[in-house]
């Protein structure tokens, strides 16, 4: 994995480290792909059987299955094993990126000074929404937003390498997978986009942001996030590979651009960090920002689509009780996101909710499309 | 001691994630002994690793240090097997998860009890 093309703010791993890290992925593998069968098979010959005789019914929610599955002795082992496993492999990376930490932060001071195209605008007074400030998301001690010493860049290089990590490879060298989907979804399905301005909204360290540079050539690319460790993060990382792109500090709630002045305006997995007040006003947001005719994109985890039984729901639904994101489950399996794309001003015939393939892999994210009217 | 000046220095960073700690197993020491264990399974894959890339240097040479076992680069075939290991490892180490292991002592099966006095009848 160490071998394929680096860029210079990515954290190196030691040889040690990289056995770590090795192990700790196959041990989620483990859990989460070679044991679901026996924990289905658990709820099939244990709990739904236990469930019928409780209620004279089959369960009808994830609810309905936690009520018979977190009394498993299978099912608590279980979970306690993802749970260690979440806090050992995020402490783990956490020691890689520490360790660095210092040399990170000379050379995004030193690109930051030197920068070729791209801008960095901090804003120091800007307010943390609490849904991802009032715990730890997805278990990762001190956030988005833990400054370690003057100019950090630590969050935003732990999510880098973390992330990076765990694709094994399979999210592309430069870990942007999403990214790539989304232009991919955009250029098959608004084949006649000539996009002068994109915005990316909560995009962390950047990844997902660059490859809309590529795919569109000429455009100005912009990146807004709420944490600014991540965001310097960012800005050296888009130097480092020599690609143009304007970061800056915003609430996706409310930004400071004008009315009409984006052609496109995409997220990735930002939605399901939010809160649900927070989808409608982003989605809000995304309609006053876009010109008419103008496209926005959101992508988010498949599971919206793909689980559809209550098992399923349930299952998916671990990282709401285990792993520190409040508000997972309710945007995965209970809001109506296009009743809210509907009274953000979105016109119901040009809505879709669907999945987008990444290209060349066998994974998928849920997808929400829509164009703003009035070209 | 330290030339670097305070501000500059990085503090140590929080260990310990702000927020809902479930409580899977029922008792928070029980989930702390499976972090223990977990932990020193880990470094039980790191301590195979290295010990697999000594062996293999010393294949090629009488005599390496430290720095060539830290810049050793395993090849895609010695990347494979070492996966190989860790999946068998993970397999051994994980062997509870995939037995049918009854939770009450008696569950399912015969009784012990009446075996014990089964055998022990004249
Ligand atoms: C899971 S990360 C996704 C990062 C990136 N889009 C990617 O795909 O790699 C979610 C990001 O959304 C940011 N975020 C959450 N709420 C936000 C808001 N209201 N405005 C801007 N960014 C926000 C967080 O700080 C975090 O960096």
């Amino acid at each position: 994995m160490q071998s394929l093309a680096l860029h210079p703010m990515l954290p190196r791993q030691s040889s040690e480290e990289q056995s770590r890290h090795a192990f700790l992925v196959d041990f989620k593998n483990m859990l989460s792909r070679d044991l679901s069968g026996r924990l289905q098979g658990v709820y099939e010959t244990e709990a739904l059987p236990e469930f019928r005789k409780r209620f004279n019914r089959d369960p009808e929610t994830r609810q309905d299955v936690a009520k018979v599955m977190r009394e498993q002795p299978f099912y608590q082992i279980w979970s306690a094993l993802n749970r260690v496993q979440q806090e050992l492999y995020v402490d783990s990376t956490a020691d890689c990126v520490e360790r660095q930490l210092p040399g990170l932060i000379d050379k995004y001071k030193d690109l930051k000074k030197n920068a070729k195209h791209g801008t960095l605008e901090l804003s120091p007074e800007l307010k943390i929404p609490r849904y991802i400030s009032a715990v730890d998301i997805h278990c990762i001690p001190g956030g988005y937003f833990l400054e370690l010493a003057e100019d950090d860049v630590y969050a935003g290089a732990r999510y880098d390498i973390g992330s990076f990590i765990f694709g094994r490879g399979e999210r592309g060298p430069l870990n942007d997978a999403r990214g790539q989907t989304g232009v991919d979804f955009l250029k098959k399905n608004y084949p006649d986009l000539k996009p002068k301005r994109i915005l990316d909204l909560g995009c962390a360290s950047g990844m997902n942001t660059l490859p809309y540079v590529a795919a569109y050539p000429g455009a100005e690319v912009y990146g807004i996030d709420v944490s600014a460790p991540c965001l310097r993060y960012a800005h050296a990382r888009a130097e480092a590979l020599d690609i143009p792109c304007h970061f800056s500090q915003q609430s996706a709630e409310h930004t400071t651009f004008e009315d009409g002045s984006f052609d496109i305006v995409v997220s990735h997995i930002l939605f399901h960090e939010t809160s649900r007040k927070a989808v409608g006003t982003i989605l809000r947001e995304c309609h006053r920002l876009l010109k008419p005719g103008g496209v926005m994109l959101h992508l988010d985890v498949p599971r919206r689509l793909t689980a559809t039984t209550p098992y399923d729901q349930f299952v998916a639904d671990w990282d709401t009780m285990n792993n520190n994101e409040p508000f997972w489950g309710t945007f995965l399996f209970d809001i109506d996101i296009r009743k809210l794309a509907l009274e953000a001003g979105f016109a119901e015939s040009q809505l879709k909710e669907t999945l987008a393939n990444v290209p060349g892999g066998k994974m998928n994210y849920w997808a929400l499309a829509a164009t703003k009217a009035g070209a | 001691m330290n030339a670097v000046p305070p501000k500059k220095r990085a503090q140590s960073r929080p260990r310990i994630p702000k927020g809902y700690r479930p409580n899977n197993l029922g008792d928070p020491h029980v989930e702390r002994v499976l972090s223990i264990t977990m932990a020193v399974a880990t470094e039980v894959s790191v301590l195979h690793d290295k010990i697999d890339t000594m062996a293999r240097l010393s294949e090629s040479q009488s005599k390496f240090s430290i720095a060539d076992i830290e810049a050793y680069e395993p090849t895609a075939e010695v990347k494979a097997e070492r996966e190989k290991w860790r999946k068998d490892y993970l397999q051994r180490l994980l062997r509870i998860m995939w037995e049918d292991i009854p939770d009450a002592p008696e569950a399912r099966g015969t009784s012990y009890s009446g075996v014990v006095r089964e055998v022990s009848g004249e």
